[in-house]
């Protein structure tokens, strides 16, 4: 309840907010019934709070009789299509927050909230992380009615369903779970709101936040969930019969759940040709491989089992080998690392040393590390393809989540030769298998196997009639007229 | 205790090393290997093709140099000269051995079975025999086509074997089958240095090595080579020939043929006493050289017979030769044993020297011919016509 004093509401308000500069306060009084707004100024506009509210007052209200009911008066005559009551203190601070302009009116115990927000954020701008050669350019932003309008505007089915929650003790970050709601699985949606409801956290800054606690207790480098910042893929996956968690203040959205296939896949494979993108696919599974195998392998092979090479090549490695004074796995841990290093720093670095970057990359970690024999070329050569290989995917998490499997393929080929690599390799391939978000295998559709349209390889759009049939209840993604 | 066995894991991974650990640079990769006899002695040379970095030329290109040991037995050798090599002799990838034939003549036994025993050792390698020359003499000749010497054997040895037929690959695991198994003795191919070779080292840069003759083991022994037209017979009846150039006359001139997909059937007759050898082929004009109707049917029939003839003779002087040196290479032991098994059993022991001579066999050979190549007559023809 609020107060019906004005001066005790001001009061009130500006000591909760430990007498903070942005709050403003102003008492008009009209017919000698005192009205008082109050607003926060770094989040509000002054400039519609004039429109609105100050020139409706001057004009309007100031000619009229006022009725005794100045309240209702005010509340439903205000120009602003987004007027609240607000009942309680922590209400109105809300609001406040939100950028809108509460009204008191003396003897009142309630108040009107118009909302007088000022734009914080960038305009819709081109998708950085996720860059593509074909296809829609624009990405979500920080802006959350942008982000929902981004979605909207492509999928106007009716069917398109938000469902809104704060999450966050102190920022009340609004989380919105976007879905559709005749092909997504209801079963889904209610464990995620479960899970949404659960958190328990002061603070929500990015869709991060949200996504570790949506994937609490598993025990995996792999990302469960796919965060893009593509609104097409959002809509893509929306129609595969996913959700989609757009966070306030996040340019990027998650999508639930997100399987193996879909980090080998790209929005821009959809825009393509298939017979074109199948290639596509298949570097991008052979990648897949090489940057989690071919350091091991390459340790495994020279190390332990020499005979598996050609004579010519051996002779050629034995050679380039001269004079390395660290054990192969060394020199590959060290190259495996100062890459990382490397990588590292080129995305913290501001974009004008980035120059640097790539001579200290190209000069001193390739060609002179190799002149002053610390390693030998070829460890090069295997480490800027593994590299290179992982950085297909367009997943950060994925690409990082590959990186561990990695240092693990090696350290056990360093130990145990071709035997230790086989052992790992099966136990990787056991633990892929084994993952698995609300009862669907990450492995779907390659393990349990069954045919699908657009697994590793991707049929023509006007053959791909049936979507994933353990994610959806709704099967059919052509019409029936199609099916023939 | 879960701290513990995390650090227990962690320090395994130093103590890499331990078992068929092998840094590639502490390696000597023998990729050639020589046996001569010496002194009652054996004398090994080994090739070692990454002996250190040949700084002038390029930066990866292998150098290869030479180590020799003596010993009563191949591993005592292989100890010595691992005395005088810095690094870890490494067998797995021989490509090649070559066994001097004052060698092979004694007996091959000795070395075979460490060859064979020896984990470490790949077993696809191929053995040729050095004919009149050292063996280590032939390993020590540089051929200037290619990096290493070891490899020029290997080549020299496949592609005659497969294109001419004048020689035979033998990979070391069919010699030691073929030496093992019942009615059946192996053979090797050989090789000579083209030149004489003095200590000079100029001498031994400029000459080169040459495929020679197929040599004809019994049991472990070397007893006698073949003549140039026995070994391409053969290589026939071993099926190890794919195309083979064949030379007959006519009308005053020669004919060059290229026969292709040779196959040949081996079969017993009831009476044991006689084998029926059925090759076929197909033959491919190359060179025409007389003056010859070749649109006429009747001509290239009687090319064929020529062509037939001519093989017919290079298989029956192959088996008259080994008749001659009492050793059934060509598995006529294996096929008795095969379709008649008591039989074979009460002749075994005297199957090489007694029963194997007096085999017959009846050789029948077709040939094809079914293409002129490019042109339809032949330039003489042409110009007579004129």
């Amino acid at each position: 309840m609020l107060d019906k004093n004005i001066d005790d509401i001001i009061k009130y308000i500006t000591n909760l907010n430990g007498n903070s500069t942005d709050i403003v306060n102003r008492i008009i009084t009209i017919k000698k019934k005192r009205i008082c707004y109050i607003y926060l100024e770094s989040v509000s506009s002054d400039d519609k709070i004039s429109d609105f509210f100050m020139k409706y007052i001057s004009n309007n209200i100031c000619n009229k009789i006022m009725l005794n009911n100045l309240f209702n008066e005010l509340k439903n005559t205000i120009p602003n299509s987004h007027i609240t009551t607000c009942n309680t203190y922590d209400e109105v601070f809300y609001k406040l927050a939100s950028g809108y302009t509460c009204i008191f009116v003396d003897n009142e115990t309630k108040a009107i909230a118009i909302e007088t927000r000022t734009t914080l954020d960038r305009g819709v701008s081109e998708a950085t992380s996720e860059a593509i050669v074909r296809g829609p350019k624009d990405s979500f932003t920080e802006n959350h009615q942008k982000n929902l309008g981004l979605i909207r505007k492509r999928i106007k089915d009716p069917n398109l369903f938000f469902k809104d929650l704060t999450v966050g003790r102190r920022t009340k970050t609004k989380v919105t779970i976007t879905y559709i709601n005749d092909i997504c699985n209801e079963q889904m949606i209610k464990k995620i709101e479960k899970q949404l409801n659960e958190i328990d956290i002061d603070g929500i800054l990015d869709s991060g936040y949200i996504r570790e606690f949506l994937t609490k207790g598993e025990k995996t480098t792999f990302p469960r969930l796919i965060s893009s910042e593509r609104p097409d893929l959002a809509c893509i996956s929306l129609l595969e019969g996913k959700a989609v968690l757009l966070v306030e203040n996040t340019p990027f959205c998650l999508i639930i759940p997100g399987l193996f296939i879909d980090f080998l896949h790209s929005p821009e494979d959809n825009y393509q040709k298939a017979v074109n993108i199948n290639l596509t696919r298949i570097l991008r599974l052979l990648s897949f491989f090489i940057t989690i195998l071919l350091p091991g392998l390459y340790v495994a092979l020279t190390t332990f089992n020499q005979e598996i090479i050609p004579d010519e090549l051996l002779i050629s490695l034995a050679v380039q080998r001269d004079g390395v004074p660290f054990p192969t796995f060394i020199e590959m841990l060290i190259m495996i690392i100062s890459f990382e290093i490397l990588r590292e720093s080129d995305i913290r670095i501001p974009n004008a040393s980035g120059a640097a970057i790539g001579i200290v990359g190209a000069l001193v970690l390739g060609d002179a590390a190799v002149t002053a024999g610390i390693v030998s070329p070829i460890v090069i050569i295997i480490i800027g393809l593994t590299s290179i290989s992982g950085l297909l995917f367009t997943d950060i998490d994925f690409v990082n989540g590959l990186r561990w499997w990695r240092i693990i393929f090696l350290f056990a080929s360093a130990l145990l030769g071709i035997i230790g690599f086989l052992a790992c390799l099966l136990i990787f391939i056991t633990k892929l298998c084994s993952l698995e978000y609300d009862g669907i295998p990450y492995l779907t559709p390659l393990s349990p196997y069954y045919k699908h349209d657009d697994a590793i390889l991707r049929k023509p759009r006007f053959k791909m009639f049936k979507r994933l049939s353990n994610l959806t209840k709704n099967h059919n993604r052509l019409g029936d007229k199609n099916e023939t | 205790m879960k701290h513990k066995i995390i650090i227990i894991i962690l320090m395994l991974f130093l103590v890499t090393g331990c078992w068929d650990y092998n840094e590639l640079n502490k390696l000597a990769i023998v990729t050639g290997m020589a046996i001569d006899k010496e002194d009652d002695q054996l004398k090994v040379s080994i090739l070692i093709s990454n002996s250190k970095k040949n700084e002038s030329i390029n930066n990866e290109e292998a150098d290869t140099v030479i180590y020799t040991g003596k010993g009563d037995s191949l591993p005592e050798a292989l100890k010595e000269i691992s005395l005088t090599s810095p690094k870890k002799l490494y067998l797995g990838h021989l490509s090649v051995i070559i066994v001097s034939d004052v060698l092979a003549k004694e007996g091959l036994s000795n070395i075979s079975d460490y060859l064979l025993r020896e984990p470490e050792t790949i077993k696809s390698f191929y053995m040729i025999l050095s004919k009149d020359t050292k063996a280590h003499d032939i390993l020590s000749i540089l051929s200037p086509l290619e990096d290493f010497p070891s490899q020029t054997i290997y080549k020299n040895i496949t592609t005659s074997s497969d294109s001419t037929g004048l020689s035979l690959a033998v990979p070391y695991t069919d010699f030691i089958i073929d030496m093992l198994a019942t009615g059946k003795n192996s053979i090797l191919p050989s090789i000579v240095a083209n030149k004489n070779i003095s200590d000079d080292d100029k001498d031994i840069k400029s000459s080169s090595l040459k495929i020679s003759n197929i040599g004809v083991f019994k049991n472990d022994k070397l007893v006698g080579y073949l003549s140039n037209k026995a070994s391409r017979g053969v290589s026939i009846l071993k099926k190890s020939v794919n195309q083979m150039s064949l030379e007959v006359s006519c009308n005053g001139g020669k004919v060059v043929t290229n026969i292709k997909s040779l196959n040949s059937k081996l079969k017993i007759k009831k009476d044991k006493k006689n084998i029926d050898i059925n090759v076929t082929g197909t033959a491919y004009l190359k060179n025409a050289s007389c003056n010859l109707d070749l649109n006429d049917t009747n001509n290239i029939n009687k090319l064929e017979r020529k062509i037939e003839d001519s093989l017919k003779m290079m298989i029956l002087n192959s088996i008259s030769e080994t008749k001659k040196l009492k050793s059934d290479v060509l598995g006529y032991g294996e096929l008795m044993y095969k379709y008649n098994y008591e039989y074979f059993n009460k002749v075994k022991n005297s199957w090489d020297d007694k029963i194997y001579p007096t085999i017959n066999s009846n050789v029948n050979v077709n040939i094809k011919l079914i293409s002129n190549g490019s042109i339809d007559k032949t330039i003489k023809e042409v110009i007579s016509e004129k």
